[in-house]
Order: C-alpha cells, then structure tokens, then sequence
C-alpha cells in the first residue's frame, strides 16, 4: 500500500461540501449500476435525479 | 471469482461429459492438469473464455468445429447435434452457472461457423435464482473480456502478452477497468457534463447570462468529446501502423540479402531506443534539480549581503535574543522583580540584575549569528554544487545526443543500403516501410496538436463554469439550476483529482509488488519497473536492458501475479471502507504451459512462485513440463489432479503413461477414434 503521508483519494473526498461528497457517492453507485451497458441511458436521469433530490 | 466446475460436453476434442472439479482447499490452490501434446490443454484452456466471451485464441485453428468430429460425423441428416461448456463460479456471495452451447440440424458434411446461445444463471446467498436477458453484460461486468489475458493465458506467448507498442495504453486502460476505475472514467468523460447540459438547458429559454454561459459551456464540451475521439482515432492508426512496419521488417528478414541489414537495424534501432529513454531520465534530472533547488540560482550576493548585515547586527546586538537587556532595565528602573518583591539599590538581588544586564543576549546572539551564518554558507555551497551537478547533467545530455545522432546515421546508412539491394520485393517493402513509418510521424504530429488543443479547450471550459458560478441569476428557478450545476461541478473536478490519484497508486502498487514477484523467480540483477506511463521495462545495471523471450516470460508472469494480489488487497479494502471508490476482486489464474520456453532453473522457480500468484491458479502442462523438482513443488500446493487422457485409432503410436504419485497414470492409448476424456488423479 502506498504511503499514508501522500495526498489521497479520501482527502479529495473529505474537501467536498456535504452535498457533493453526497452526490459523489451517488455517480458511482449509479455508474456501477449500469457498467456493463455500453450506452447506458438510465445514467444521466439517474444522476440529474440525485441532483435535484439533494438540492430541493 | 472463484472457479467451481467446467463442464464439456463434445465440445471440440473432448467427447461426451467431461468434469472437472475446479474447487480448492486454503493453501492449496492449484489445480493440476497433465496432457499430451494435442490431447487438448489449449482447448481446455480456451474452453474458460469461449463459455465466458464465446471467442477462441487466434492459435486455435478450425474454430467453426466446436462439435467433436465423431459426434458430428454419426449424427445423420436432418438429426440435431450440439456440444457446450457450461462454467460454475462463485463471486461476491452469488453462485453464477454460464452456459453456452451450440446447437445445430446437421444439413452439411462440414461444420459450419454458428453463433452459440449463452445462458448465465445467478443464486444468490438467499437461494435466490435469477436469469436476465443481459447475459454477456454480466459476464462483462464481472470480469471484463479485454481482461482475460491476464487470468487466461499460454504460457508460452506470453512473452507477447506485454510487449509490442500498443500494450502501455491496454495495460493502462485493462488496469483501470479491473479495479473499478472505470465508473470515474464514465462519469468525468460522459455522464456529469451530460447532466450539466441537462440541468441548464431546464432554465426558461432567453438571454439570460446563465443561459449563455450554459450554452457556451455545452458548445465547448461537444468540441471537447470531438477532439477526445479524434485522438483515440489517431491511437489507433499509430497502432495500426506499427504493426504494418513490424510486418514488413518481418517480411525483410525472410529475404536472404536483406536480413543482416534489417537485423543490424533493429539492433539499432533498440540503441536508439535506450539512447532516448537515457535523454528523457536526464531532461527529468534537470527539472528535478531546478524544481527542488533552482531558486539557488537566483541567491547569489545575497548571502554575502545578508553575512555582512547580520554581522553588524550582531556588533550592535539588534539579532533575536532570548532575555533582552531592555526587559531588565525595565525591572532595575520599576524597582521590582518580577516575582514581585521590592529591588533595593545595592542588595545582592539588585547587584545581581545589573551583572545579569550586562551578559543579557549576548549567548542567544552568538548562538543566532553562528546559525545565520552557517545557513549562508551552506547556500553558497548548495549554489556551487547545483551549478556543478547541472554542468554534469547537461554534458551527459549533450553526449546522449551525440550517441543518438550517431546512431541515427549509422540507421540511416542501412536505409540506404537496404534501398540499393537490388531486388524488386526488397525496394518495394522498404516503400512501403517507408510511407508507414512517414504516416505514423504524422500521426504523432496530428495527436500533439489535438492534446494542445485538448487543453486549451478544458482551459476555456474551466473559465466558463466559473463563470457560470458567479454569474447573476434572474429568479430562483435560475438560481437553483446555478446551485445545481455547481455541484456537479465540484464533484466533477474531485473525480479527475481521484482518477490521477489512484491511478497513480495503483500504479505504484503494482511496481512494488512486480519488483516483489520478480526478484522471487529472476536470478539476474535486473529490476523491472512500471513507469508513468505504464510502460513495463526491465532495467539493468547498464540502463534499459534488452529483454528476451524468457525475460519477456518472466516479467509478465510476475506483471500478471502482481495484478491478481493488488486486486485482491483493493477488494479487502473494500469491504472495510464504504467510501473506497476503487472495486478490485478476486480472481483466478489459468495457464497453459506455465514455463513456456523457460530452461529447468527458471521452471522449478515458478513452480515455487505459482502457488503464491493467486488464490487459485489452474495448470495445463505436459510431461515434460513436469519432472522432478518441478513436479514436487507443483503438487505440494494442488488440491486436485487431471489427466487429459488421449485416445487414438494410430496403432503406430506409442502408448503412452505419466508417472504421479510413483504410479503410471495412461495419458495416451489406443482407441476407435480419436478423442479426449478427463481422468482425476489422487493427490
């Protein structure tokens, strides 16, 4: 495993507001979803969904 | 994954059912199978992936045949015949079944290329069984085809595995896809900018500055993917084209006239090769020194200047000192200590603060200055071995180039010679060598510019979201969208720093653990490396070293093992941490012919270091790839044994046994057609 002291993915994620590192994990769920399709057409619905949900 | 059972039936050179337990026992993970030449192990092999891709590997010929001969042959006309592979796995708590067959109406004598039908079945941990229509996007998302090779593959092509030019940008884009990073690449190059457009164009058409900015930002993301296509474009043609110079340096090898000329260049051009990676580890050098010490440069005098204001300073005792005299000046006029009790003139305490006074600073001054004054002389000395390393570095650089100009005239000169040969099939292959070559620069040329390009745009498109952040909103419908595309851009900006990140680390993890498996099989001294670019090279004392077919073998076995185990520690991370954006696995490793061409000191390394590549490995190998020492260690870690046992009608072969387990197991007989069944060997 690399070096803690190094600048990690988990410091990125820690910098986000509350509701983008909400919405982040929100992408990735909805992106390893529907991985496996080529073009997948439920992705970006899905995430303008999240979007909007977080930000009512 | 975690294989449990492949099942054949007919398929190719097995007839009838043939079973194969592939489940293991905790430290024992290997599987065993032993088979003659032709009796079947690179069918076996290809048996996995055609379950799982319905593709075979380029090597296996006659691949419409997927019936065996004989049942194909009895079956008469107008009679259905099929033949199938059907693979049990487990992965992630589920228990998957993928089976795939063809099934036919024999109308013909031969057979004739069909497309199979695959059916993958899910039981989940609470029995639960399910069956979608999405079969081979199932079989994608658990493990993805451009992956086989690396958990699938022949020994002895292996070697092949990692080299030719194109394999940085596959290993890179393989590796990303194995450990998940894939969702990010989705999301950051389609997805998120989609919704972004999505998102604005929800704002009521007008001339509203947002709208613009929305507008304006979406024009540039179209130009943006453009360019990003062009480029893949652009990689694929560079790939292209190399392949056309390989092929025809192949072809001028064949030609008897030509072939020294074309071997002395291609010695040559691997010179020229290391002659520009030693250039590019210099130019990095340089920037490394002026990174971490080039301000020094710029400090010239100054340190003197600053030696010389600090030495009067210290005459004058103006430098930081720990008790100053004015604070005791202070307590000597206040008449009071500072614990508070009275100083009476000419008491021991009183007499004491005046002796105190006068030594007051002074040590903390001498101390300051000493410091100061070293510091500034260190500069000056840092100054002068910065001059002299970058003297040093710029004079190899220039040697370099010399070499390389050298080197280059020298290939230049074999152009030439092989230009005069005159033979027309020469002249005509060195054209067409030529025009490749000349249209692959131009494709590099093409790509530079579109990657300058590439920035600029994202340059622009950064300044128009922040833009569009602080632009004013005309109601709150505005606002909220603002609020919204805000968001993702913020989460937008995070992925690309977390798909640099973690590509990095992953990369990095990777080389420490090759560096690992690497030294556990090589004897050499040489070191391989993963550099930044993905690339796999083999490093010797000397610089790059040239690597052959066994070093080539052996680099990739370990490039291949260090894949299984980061995989696997990602998936273990995993599990502890919901946040963990990367996905890694578990995964199994089946081998034809592990040693490929490897002489008997490397084979009995690898039997050794095998076990340790995964958590299951299966192993297709012949007799002859496994005696003595090899043998042993192999079956120390086997949980289960197969002997792919051949049948022939050829009475003039020999029949044929294997010895495991001191016992003489049949491995080739007699029989009424030719034919393969698989037989379990006690362990």
């Amino acid at each position: 495993m690399p070096p803690t002291s190094q600048y990690t993915a988990r410091d990125v994620l820690n910098e986000l507001s509350p509701e983008a590192r909400k919405l982040a994990q929100k992408v990735i769920q909805i992106e390893n979803k529907h991985l496996d399709v080529q073009n997948p057409t439920q992705v970006v619905p899905g995430i303008v969904d999240a979007v909007k949900g977080l930000t009512k | 994954m975690k294989l449990l059972k492949l099942k054949l039936n007919n398929f190719r050179t097995f007839y009838g059912e043939q079973v194969l337990d592939l489940s293991t026992d905790d430290g024992k993970p290997s599987i065993l199978i032993f088979g003659n030449n032709g009796a079947g192990k690179t069918t076996l092999l290809n048996a996995f992936t055609w379950a799982l891709y319905g593709t075979f590997t380029d090597d296996v010929e006659q691949q419409h045949r997927i019936i065996h001969d004989k049942v194909w042959t009895d079956t008469p006309f107008g009679k259905s015949v099929s033949a199938s592979v059907e693979l049990q796995f487990e992965h992630e708590g589920s228990r998957f079944m993928v089976a795939r067959d063809v099934t036919v109406i024999k109308k013909k004598e031969e057979q004739a290329s069909v497309e199979p039908n695959l059916i993958v079945t899910e039981t989940k941990p609470d029995g639960e069984t399910k069956s979608g229509d999405n079969h081979q996007d199932r079989i994608q998302k658990i493990l993805p085809q451009g992956l086989r090779r690396f958990f699938f593959f022949n020994g002895e092509r292996m070697e092949k595995m990692l080299t030719g030019n194109e394999n940085s940008e596959e290993v890179q884009q393989a590796i990303k896809t194995l450990l998940g990073l894939e969702a990010i690449e989705r999301a950051v190059d389609i997805h998120l900018p989609k919704v972004a457009s999505k998102l604005s164009r929800g704002i009521n058409k007008g001339t509203s500055q947002l709208n613009e900015l929305g507008e304006q930002k979406e024009q540039l993301e179209r130009i943006k993917s453009e360019k990003q296509k062009e480029i893949q474009q652009l990689d694929s043609d560079i790939r292209s084209y190399q392949k056309e110079v390989q092929s025809v340096e192949g072809e001028l090898r064949k030609n008897d006239q030509a072939a020294p000329l074309q071997d002395a260049r291609d010695n040559l051009s691997d010179q020229i090769k290391d002659a520009h990676s030693k250039l590019n580890t210099l130019k990095e050098r340089k920037r490394d020194f002026i990174a971490k010490s080039g301000f020094l440069a710029f400090t010239g005098g100054i340190d003197q200047t600053v030696i010389k204001m600090a030495e009067a300073m210290r005459r004058r005792r103006e430098l930081p000192a720990g008790i100053q005299r004015s604070f005791i000046d202070e307590l000597l006029e206040d008449c009071e200590c500072i614990c508070g009790r009275a100083l009476v003139p000419k008491s021991p305490e009183y007499e004491e603060l005046i002796r105190r006074r006068y030594n007051a600073g002074l040590a903390d001054v001498e101390s300051r200055w000493l410091y100061l004054n070293g510091q500034m002389r260190n500069l000056n000395d840092e100054r002068t071995k910065l001059l002299e390393d970058l003297t040093q570095n710029a004079q190899e650089e220039q040697n370099t180039r010399q070499v390389i100009d050298r080197l280059n005239e020298k290939r230049s000169d074999l152009d030439r010679r092989l230009d005069g040969i005159n033979v027309q099939d020469v002249q005509i292959l060195e054209q067409r060598r030529k025009d490749y070559m000349e249209k692959e620069k131009d494709a590099r040329v093409e790509k530079l510019h579109c990657k300058h390009k590439l920035n600029e745009l994202e340059e622009q498109i950064q300044n128009t979201r922040r833009k569009y952040r602080s632009a004013e909103v005309a109601d709150e419908a505005e606002r909220k969208v603002q609020h919204q595309v805000s968001l993702i851009d913020e989460v937008l900006d995070a992925f690309k720093k977390i798909r640099v990140l973690k590509t990095e680390e992953v990369r990095q993890q990777l080389d420490a653990k090759m560096k690992e498996v690497f030294s556990r099989i090589f004897i050499k001294s040489y070191t391989p490396e993963l550099n930044d670019a993905f690339e796999l090279q083999l490093k010797s004392p000397a610089g790059v070293a040239i690597r052959s077919t066994g070093e080539n073998q052996i680099l990739s076995l370990s490039f291949v093992g260090a894949v299984s185990e980061v995989a696997k520690e990602i998936h273990e991370l995993k599990k502890h941490d919901q946040d963990e954006v990367l996905g890694g696995g578990i995964y199994p490793i089946v081998m034809d012919a592990p040693f490929g061409n490897l002489d008997v000191t490397y084979q009995e390394e690898i039997s050794q270091a095998l076990p340790a590549l995964t958590s299951q490995i299966i192993t297709l190998l012949s007799q002859a790839q496994a005696r003595g020492k090899v043998m042993k260690k192999l079956q120390g870690s086997a949980t289960r044994m197969y002997v792919l046992h051949s049948y022939t009608p050829n009475r003039e072969a020999k029949e044929e046994t294997i010895e495991i387990n001191n016992r003489a197991v049949p491995y080739v007989s007699y029989g009424d057609f030719e034919h393969t069944i698989v037989e379990k060997v006690t362990v």
